[in-house]
């Protein structure tokens, strides 16, 4: 365990550090929250638009996590790894906003919306083939795994799914992926 | 596209997508900020205590049927005073702040009460009695000059003005015998999880809520670390923190730092150890911590020049060097081309019977095929030199890839002492070295004595029921039985359609200790 401990020490860092944030926020401090914001926002932005696959709804969500995790802080329990329950959090209100979104448009929209804020074709093209290639389960093992840096193993746990069907099902999304990058020429 | 590649660009896509709503965030919590912090101040009525002590239900139920008002009144115990230095003794006071009973936690405080009977004295008598005897009995002097004061009851403003009071007095009473005091006040709750604390490790419940609060504030400490610790290395401990957070009292002077050698001789000590002077490095930080129950400074830095971290611990009283770990700073060894066979890996590997060197110029970073990698003897080589010893027993010789660099990992014991190493599987570098004293406490956990290991097959068949794998579809098995912690454990690893998984099972129960797996 020493080794693997050693080896993965600034990982393990980097959630400790995140966890103090957490705690000095649940002490009222609006500026850690800002630091957790700067740390984290790629994997909520980007967890939160794999299910919504809208760039509107993402950036609600977006804001709204960290407001969540503001309130809620006092009800963390330090556990060495808070990256699961603010990503709980971002899930929760993701779904929440499909939820409505189906309510008020009873015919689903299929179309993919790409941020706005993105302007380079090549990223474009990576975002619009993850989120038009994959499907749900796929999208969010896949930003579990390059956003969050979740294990497998964690992604699994996550999502309350077994090991073997998230390593097969990250397997496959990677793949299509990679057809679909090849097709498109990038 | 490679498929590293493929979420390597998703990611950067995403980071590039995300909107900035941080100023119109921030805007908004500070607002909910100002409502919250007005309801709250609308909340302050007393709180009332909620739990009723044990110690309380106990007297009245002994009490029974004679349960007049002057009984009430004499014997019930209205609330409870620990004092904790090593010695813990918790002192029953009634309605009147007199005691009902003096009772010694541990074999020290019966030391301290010895001979002494103070039921029914008042509570400044009984306090001036007991800070006697500790004095006499030497648990408190300039070494170690710390005491806990903690009160629990049922009325949190009452409790809270005697807490204070007492370390006041307390304060006074030692101030009066020339001792610098530091004296730490605290109000407690009893709840389950701190009563169960309290009994698992034989501790006083004060003890107990004030370790709690030191992990609260640094969720990298744990409880069985702290146990053993008396009140003033866990003050020691306590004034790194940002002691307001805590919520503990603190009075008097600060917590003693004279038995220990002190953070700038354990630098010196550490810089000395590594051939560096002050002026060498990038940063260093300097952190007392409590390991295996005795207390050692945490040294850290980083060598400018080097791009080497440094990470030493050493036995605060004594200054014996306990571990000292070397690693590449990852960003460092990146940037200057660790992965590429940068100009700095290739001074070393000259050193080396090279006939690599030259094969693994181009542009691969450190994937290069089988007859770039400078192999298993060259790295032993390489790692038994940099520690300077001979006659080495090897427990781990693995390739791995760490962060798209292809290492060797190796472990070895020599002069009974412990080693860990990775060695750059192409240019020979040491990336990581670590050290570590062979612990001469007996303390071993005794369980690892008596009964047997599971067995190879037994630690296989655990590992792989957890990954939902069966034998037949793995490959690469390799189980290896290796002591971590005074603990012994199997190491199982395997590989199964490009993954690869890595457990630790305990040796004794089969429990999975870790369990890891990932992308080849």
């Amino acid at each position: 365990m020493f080794l693997s401990m050693a080896a993965q020490a600034p990982k393990v860092r980097a959630r400790l550090e995140l966890e103090a944030l957490l705690l000095r926020a649940a002490r009222g401090e609006a500026q850690a929250v800002g630091e957790i914001y700067e740390e984290t926002r790629g994997a909520v932005y980007g967890f939160s638009l794999s299910i919504l696959r809208n760039a509107h709804d993402a950036e609600d969500v977006l804001q709204e996590t960290y407001i969540r995790v503001f309130e809620n802080s006092a009800s963390y329990k330090p556990n060495g790894n808070p990256m699961p329950w603010i990503l709980q959090i971002a899930k929760n209100l993701s779904l929440m906003r499909l939820r409505q979104r189906k309510r008020q448009e009873p015919m689903p929209e299929e179309d993919v919306l790409l941020p706005e804020t993105l302007t380079l074709p090549e990223d474009r093209l990576v975002l619009r083939a993850a989120l038009e290639t994959l499907d749900d389960q796929e999208r969010q093992i896949v930003s579990l795994h390059a956003l969050a840096g979740f294990k497998h193993r964690e992604i699994a746990a996550f999502l309350h799914s077994p090991l073997s069907t998230v390593l097969s099902r990250y397997q496959r999304a990677i793949k299509k992926l990679q057809k679909r990058l090849e097709e498109e020429g990038a | 596209m490679k498929q590293d590649r493929i979420e390597e660009r998703f990611k950067e896509a995403v980071e590039r997508a995300v909107p900035d709503v941080k100023d119109s965030l921030m805007k908004s919590i500070t607002e909910r900020k100002s409502k919250i912090m007005t309801m709250e101040k609308k909340r302050t009525v007393p709180k009332r205590w909620i739990s009723v002590l044990v110690a309380a239900a106990l007297v009245l139920v002994l009490g029974g049927a004679g349960l007049g008002v002057n009984y009430q009144i004499n014997y019930r115990v209205d609330s409870v005073v620990g004092l904790d230095v090593n010695p813990s003794i918790v002192l029953e006071l009634n309605q009147r702040e007199k005691v009902v009973q003096a009772r010694a936690l541990n074999e020290d405080a019966e030391v301290v009460l010895e001979g002494m009977d103070l039921s029914g004295a008042d509570l400044n008598v009984a306090i001036n009695a007991l800070i006697g005897s500790l004095l006499r009995n030497g648990y408190i002097n300039e070494l170690a000059n710390s005491i806990l004061v903690t009160v629990e009851g049922q009325d949190l403003d009452k409790e809270t003005q005697l807490q204070e009071r007492l370390t006041q007095e307390i304060n006074d009473i030692l101030q009066a015998s020339s001792i610098e005091a530091s004296v730490l006040g605290q109000t407690l709750q009893a709840d389950d999880a701190l009563t169960t604390m309290a009994n698992t490790y034989s501790i006083s419940q004060g003890k107990a809520a004030l370790i709690q609060k030191i992990i609260e504030a640094d969720p990298m400490k744990t409880v069985a670390n702290l146990a053993p610790l008396s009140v003033n290395e866990l003050n020691l401990l306590l004034t790194q923190l940002d002691v307001a957070s805590t919520g503990v009292q603190t009075t008097g002077s600060s917590a003693s730092d004279k038995a220990y050698i002190g953070d700038a001789s354990a630098l010196q000590i550490a810089l000395t150890d590594a051939g560096l002077t002050e002026a060498d490095l990038a940063w260093k930080k300097i952190e007392m911590d409590a390991d295996d129950g005795r207390m050692v400074y945490e040294v850290e830095f980083l060598e400018s020049d080097s791009g080497m971290e440094y990470d030493y611990e050493i036995e605060a009283s004594t200054g014996t060097i306990l571990k000292r770990e070397t690693e590449m700073d990852d960003d460092w060894y990146k940037n200057n081309g660790g992965a590429q066979s940068g100009n700095q890996g290739s001074t070393q590997s000259g050193a080396q019977s090279g006939n690599q060197g030259s094969t693994q110029s181009g542009t691969q970073s450190g994937s290069g095929s089988q007859q770039d990698y400078i192999g298993e003897e060259a790295a032993k080589e390489k790692a038994l030199a940099h520690a300077g010893v001979s006659g080495a027993t090897f427990t781990k010789v693995e390739m791995d890839r760490d962060d798209g660099i292809v290492e060797y990992e190796l472990d070895f014991i020599a002069d009974g002492n412990k080693y860990e190493y990775s060695v750059n599987a192409v240019t020979g570098e040491i990336i990581k070295a670590e050290w570590e004293k062979q612990s001469t406490s007996t303390g071993g956990s005794s369980q690892n004595q008596s009964g047997d290991v599971i067995g190879e097959s037994a630690a296989k068949a655990a590992a792989l029921s957890h990954a939902g794998l069966e034998e037949s579809s793995v490959t690469r098995m390799e189980v290896e039985l290796d002591r971590d912690d005074g603990k012994m454990i199997y190491e199982i690893e395997f590989k199964c359609n490009g993954v690869e998984y890595e457990y630790e099972v305990d040796a004794y129960d089969g429990t999975i200790l870790k369990a890891e797996a990932d992308r080849d």
